[in-house]
């Protein structure tokens, strides 16, 4: 009964009840448009990541891990490599683990040298594991006779303005800290839409980066891929049972700078975001008030003809939880769709890393939204409780109103 | 007189929601003046930190500048007092420093390591370089002393006063070497920056083969947003000498990308707070109009003009609309202020990794500008929320209204 009464309030002055929802809506298409970037910024770049380089896990000899920006070959792998890669490949069939070493090395053409993130890796294996598109020449290893082959990322091709046949010369320093170099024919240009592969990576075939870099069949690290991201977990408590002598990293560890960065974010959104739900409460509270001001003499009426207290409050406050549930639907019905389309198509941020050399924070270019239902389900409740809050002080005020004073007007 | 009583008295008619009209100004504008000068401050703190190691204008030649990352000895730029002076005297200019930027091999006599090295006038760098000392001192006058980045100090154990060899590539792409003594460690705020090895410019032209030439002339200027006109000034003013480029950081793409993207969340997010406030707004005007119909009416009929309504409800809105910016002004100010003396901590791992040196402690940027922007923001949307609803009062037929 109360309930029909207050659902009849709502449509007595339908703008007055849009123009009220109207700040609910808003707030709550903030939440999901906002809730869908940060998460989708966050899954994009993790999954870019995954895909072009660090995989689910790797695995290293112990403190390979900590110093890696040094850059040492000190700590290799060569016996439990073998190992751990036949023990893999019995255990998981389905899944993928890549051998690589991973080295730094100046790249020149002959005219400019700049430095950059050598892999040795198995081509015809890696390429498959990892999806990157190839913009130029080919991913097959099969170079003419003499030639060793290079792949490259596309922003450091640009760069260089070099395109598939054109020869570079790697120099490096050995395991021994000697200085080594060699030739190599570019074979393709590959985009990973990963700032690290695509500024700063060159591959080259593992056998071709163990002779140059005086390694034997000694590798730097594995690299483990699967289907799903859940898998991660299978594989290192297997890797954590069979090889405990290892050291691990998995993406979530390798993710967490971009997850930090997104934290910073949240804090100063949530604090917009706060304000923005004050000023609607506080819309949302004088509109009520108004509407129980302009109904006192009805108010009082219905005291008058026994309703309770309690009764008037919930009343008024089921009229708020309308309102809130009209702004927050709206909310959701006009950001869910946006954010869909954005899921699927993106925002495209490359323009702003082109061109750039220090790109060596892992960004993707390509943002996808990514929405949740969470996300969605959070979002709409967060409109309702405001709307609902802000309709608490009038519906008090007005519950204490004695009939006789009401009715009086 | 009997105008501005009318107003009074209609105002203070329904405290209650005076108040509540009031506060929503109130918080708009006040967390629009918060989130202008926090922006700003982290626009400033981020931007000054990336524009610090690169400059806001860069002169170098065309081909330098198409090929700058790999830093190519081959396309130096002539340099000489004259030249600097030229610069100097450019309306805006605060700084010119002109830098070599190259890479060498640093020998300890045990191990060697490849670092990042920048050849820098130690005099016109003075101020920037003792800020960022760890260790040691900056030499004054002339000296063939050379500074390391703490990182790069870590890796071959080195501590100011010992000595190292310096291997590197001269101009020509022949090897050439010499012995350098470490006057001081810097710190540079970014894991990055501190590999590199700063070495007094003459040491580096004569080391490089590279006498009266530099890579590039890094202007800083006194107010860093000005660096597209006065990259302009520099290239119609004729002092560059031929095949020579002008780059402001609004060109250079990343660092522009940057501060597009914050410009544009700081915009995006003052207007849905203005937005957010002006629905409030034009609903509580809506229902306050509404409610006086009939004494509108009254009014119209005792002979009041379509056009006075009009000013007398406008004049309400005003007023509040002011009252409600200075109250927001007001509440915020203290706010800002320690926003502005304390910041925000945000020391995250995720900082660190940045190659950038970013501070960890963000503060916001205090400006009475922003104040008055926000002031001016507030008092036009609840104006403008207003219109609508002051219109339509002022359409009332005052028989309409009677009945």
């Amino acid at each position: 009964m109360i309930f029909k009464i207050a659902f009849r309030n709502l449509f007595r002055n339908v703008r007055r009840s849009l123009l009220t929802a109207g700040a609910v809506w808003i707030a709550v298409f903030i939440l999901i448009f906002t809730g869908a970037f940060l998460k989708g910024f966050e899954e994009s770049t993790v999954a870019v990541q995954i895909k072009t380089d660090t995989g689910l896990l790797r695995v290293a000899a112990r403190n390979y891990f900590s110093q890696e920006n040094e850059w040492s070959l000190d700590q290799t792998l060569k016996k439990e490599a073998e190992d751990f890669l036949q023990t893999f490949a019995e255990q998981f069939p389905r899944d993928k683990a890549d051998p690589r070493v991973t080295f730094r090395a100046d790249i020149s053409d002959g005219q400019f040298t700049t430095r950059v993130r050598g892999v040795g890796i198995n081509p015809d294996h890696f390429f498959q594991t990892f999806k990157m598109a190839l913009t130029q020449g080919s991913l097959k290893a099969s170079a003419e006779s003499g030639n060793i082959p290079l792949w490259m990322g596309a922003a450091l091709a640009k760069d260089f303005g070099a395109k598939a046949g054109d020869y570079f010369t790697l120099t490096a320093r050995t395991r021994h800290g000697s200085y080594t170099a060699n030739t190599f024919i570019l074979q393709g240009i590959v985009e990973g839409g990963n700032p690290v592969v695509d500024f700063l990576s060159v591959y080259l075939p593992l056998a071709e980066a163990q002779t140059l870099l005086d390694m034997s069949a000694e590798i730097t690290e594995i690299v483990v891929s699967g289907e799903r991201r859940k898998k991660s977990r299978a594989f290192e408590s297997w890797a954590a049972e069979h090889f405990p002598q290892l050291d691990r990293q998995n993406w979530v560890e390798e993710s967490r700078p971009i997850r930090e960065i997104n934290t910073v974010r949240r804090k100063v959104i949530r604090i917009l975001l706060g304000g923005i739900l004050l000023i609607a409460l506080s819309g949302i509270a004088n509109t009520m008030l108004m509407a129980c001001f302009e109904r006192k003499k009805e108010i009082g009426m219905m005291k008058a003809l026994g309703l309770s207290s309690s009764g008037l409050v919930s009343l008024i406050l089921i009229e708020g939880v309308l309102i809130g549930i009209l702004g927050a639907g709206l909310g959701f019905a006009t950001a869910w769709p946006v954010v869909l389309w954005l899921e699927v198509h993106g925002i495209n941020f490359g323009r702003f890393l082109e061109g750039s050399t220090s790109a060596a924070v892992s960004m993707a270019s390509q943002i996808f939204f990514f929405p949740t239902a969470w996300l969605a389900l959070r979002a709409f409740l967060t409109g309702v409780v405001v709307a609902s809050l802000a309709t608490l002080y009038p519906a008090w005020k007005f519950a204490k109103t004695h009939p006789l004073e009401a009715l009086r007007g | 007189m009997m105008l501005f009583s009318l107003l009074y008295r209609n105002m203070t008619r329904h405290r209650l929601r005076l108040f509540l009209t009031l506060f929503a100004i109130a918080v708009s504008v006040g967390l629009s003046f918060t989130g202008f000068s926090m922006f700003t401050g982290i626009e400033k703190d981020l931007l000054q930190g990336v524009l610090k190691t690169s400059g806001h204008v860069v002169v170098a030649t065309q081909e330098y500048l198409a090929k700058s990352r790999f830093e190519p000895l081959v396309y130096s730029l002539p340099w000489d007092n004259r030249l600097a002076a030229l610069l100097q005297n450019i309306p805006g200019v605060e700084k010119v420093s002109p830098r070599i930027r190259f890479g060498l091999l640093l020998d300890n006599g045990d191990k060697n390591e490849p670092f990042p090295a920048v050849g820098v006038d130690f005099e016109i760098e003075y101020a920037d370089l003792v800020s960022m000392v760890a260790a040691g001192a900056i030499p004054r006058g002339e000296t063939r002393n050379i500074l390391l980045g703490r990182d790069a100090a870590a890796q071959l154990n080195l501590k100011p006063g010992d000595r190292v060899t310096l291997v590197g590539k001269t101009a020509f792409n022949s090897l050439t070497a010499e012995e350098a003594g470490i006057s001081a460690i810097l710190d540079l705020g970014a894991p990055q920056l501190n590999k590199v090895v700063v070495m007094p410019l003459p040491r580096a032209q004569s080391f490089l083969e590279m006498e009266g030439r530099v890579s590039v002339a890094q202007i800083y200027l006194h107010d860093f947003l000005a660096a597209p006109r006065v990259a302009e000034q520099i290239l119609v003013s004729g002092v560059l000498p031929q095949d020579c480029g002008v780059e402001s950081w609004k060109e250079r793409s990343l660092i522009a990308g940057i501060y597009a993207i914050f410009h544009g969340v700081k915009r995006i997010l003052v207007g849905l707070i203005m937005l957010a406030a002006g629905i409030g707004i034009l609903n509580i005007m809506l229902l306050t109009f509404m409610e006086r119909r009939k004494e509108i009416g009254v009014l119209r009929a005792l002979g009041c003009t379509r056009s006075l309504v009009f000013i007398t409800l406008s004049c309400e809105v005003l007023l509040q609309g002011i009252v409600g910016a200075a109250a927001g002004i007001l509440w915020s100010i203290p706010l800002v202020r320690w926003l502005s003396i304390h910041g925000i901590n945000l020391t995250a791992e995720g900082t660190k990794a940045l190659p950038i040196p970013v501070k960890t402690v963000i503060h916001a940027q205090a400006d009475p500008a922003f104040a008055l922007l926000a002031f001016g923001l507030g008092v036009i949307v609840s104006l403008v929320a207003s219109l609508w609803p002051i219109f339509k009062a002022g359409l009332i037929e005052p028989v309409e209204a009677m009945r």
